[in-house]
């Protein structure tokens, strides 16, 4: 078991590129393998080039102070990322003041901990930017929804049927955590991590 | 006052771009008179030609069959619109089986049935083209009821969701699942 000592958590940069692409294309071989995996996809693999066209948006995002994109990296190599989006268009948006969280952890790199480096530094950065930061998590996925309520999320909604994948549909909790009302530093309880 | 039989419900078409945008305009005049309008803006007030971009691709989406489009047509303008759009821009995603409705009626026009009449066809439409229907709806405004009685069920609850001057509205997460309701004339009670 490897602790988080070894996971260097920083912003993104223009070389991550290659590693991120392929954390995100391991995805759909994990679904493809019939693995059950709690990330809405595709129904086919995007492209190189897609991903280099949401990769641009994305840095450029992160430039104009909309997204905040951390990365998590082992022995050289990008294993994990999180972003937390702002979900306005823009600053002037009367969304302006909530993010929305993504978050995503290469296979044979989950359970260590990563994710929860990556959201400890991610929220503490967001407390600043952001009012709120609400995500989605498919509903099975109860080891990640005890992950976000140690950093303070909780449930406040359950779409039902919401995404469907092959002829199987999957239900996705909303969460929400409120900075207003969670002043007190993120608190995180080490060692039993799940991402 | 109009009387909603006075209302056409049709599809969206290229030539209610301007009749759109200055219904999407004229909100931003209720808010900053103080109306209590309950759809989320921005703080400033958007260039027309940003609103008509969106219009433009909303009825692009509606002819290629990605969303569905009913206008509330008056006297030959539109007055009101809804829409109900493939969740996530390409239709390959895994959540192209979902709906996402909006709805718009101009302030004159307003509390007559066109808002029933444009929901009536759209979920009408929607029901071939979706197998659920999601919409936000703040959680102040009596749309909510309305939703109900077509068997939309919130199922969530989205705290301080908007951000108005200092103020903050929650949102409401409402679904609709066709399998669960049978086609039929619409709104119930």
């Amino acid at each position: 078991m490897r602790s988080t000592a070894d996971i260097l958590v920083r912003p993104v940069r223009k070389e991550d590129f290659d590693d991120l692409r392929a954390t995100y294309f391991q995805l759909y071989d994990e679904r493809d393998s019939g693995e059950s995996i709690g990330i809405t996809l595709f129904a086919t693999r995007p492209t190189v080039d897609d991903e280099a066209v949401w990769f641009d948006r994305m840095m450029h995002r992160v430039l104009e102070g909309d997204e905040i994109f951390l990365v998590a990296e082992v022995d050289g190599h990008v294993v994990g990322s999180c972003s937390i989006d702002r979900v306005g268009a823009g600053p002037s948006s009367e969304q302006a003041h909530v993010g929305e969280l993504g978050i995503l952890v290469r296979k044979g790199t989950r359970g260590k901990g990563v994710g929860t480096a990556l959201l400890e530094r991610s929220l503490a950065e967001a407390r600043s930017r952001f009012e709120l930061v609400y995500l989605t998590v498919f509903s099975q996925n109860q080891g990640a929804q005890r992950l976000y309520r140690r950093f303070g999320f909780s449930v406040c909604g359950h779409l039902p049927r919401v995404v469907k994948r092959g002829g199987q549909y999957f239900d996705e909790e909303r969460m929400v955590l409120d900075f207003g009302t969670s002043k007190d530093p993120v608190k995180v309880h080490r060692g039993e991590a799940r991402s | 006052m109009s009387k909603p039989h006075e209302v056409l419900i049709r599809p969206i078409q290229p030539r209610d771009l301007d009749d759109l945008t200055r219904i999407f305009m004229a909100m931003y005049d209720e808010r900053d008179a103080g109306s209590p309008i309950h759809t989320t803006l921005r703080h400033d007030r958007p260039p027309e030609s940003e609103i008509t971009g969106y219009f433009r691709e909303l009825i692009h989406r509606s002819q290629i069959g990605e969303a569905a489009v009913v206008a509330a047509d008056m006297d030959g303008h539109a007055v009101g619109f809804c829409n109900i759009a493939r969740a996530g821009p390409p239709a390959l995603s895994e959540v192209s089986h979902v709906g996402e409705l909006g709805i718009l009626v101009h302030r004159d026009h307003r509390g007559v049935g066109i808002g029933t009449a444009l929901l009536e066809e759209s979920l009408a439409k929607a029901r071939s083209k979706f197998e659920l229907v999601y919409l936000s709806v703040w959680s102040n405004n009596e749309a909510v009821r309305l939703y109900r009685r077509f068997g939309f069920s919130v199922c969530g609850h989205l705290p301080r969701m908007v951000k108005r001057g200092n103020d903050y509205v929650d949102e409401e997460r409402m679904v609709l699942d066709f399998s669960k309701t049978p086609a039929g004339p619409g709104a119930k009670g």
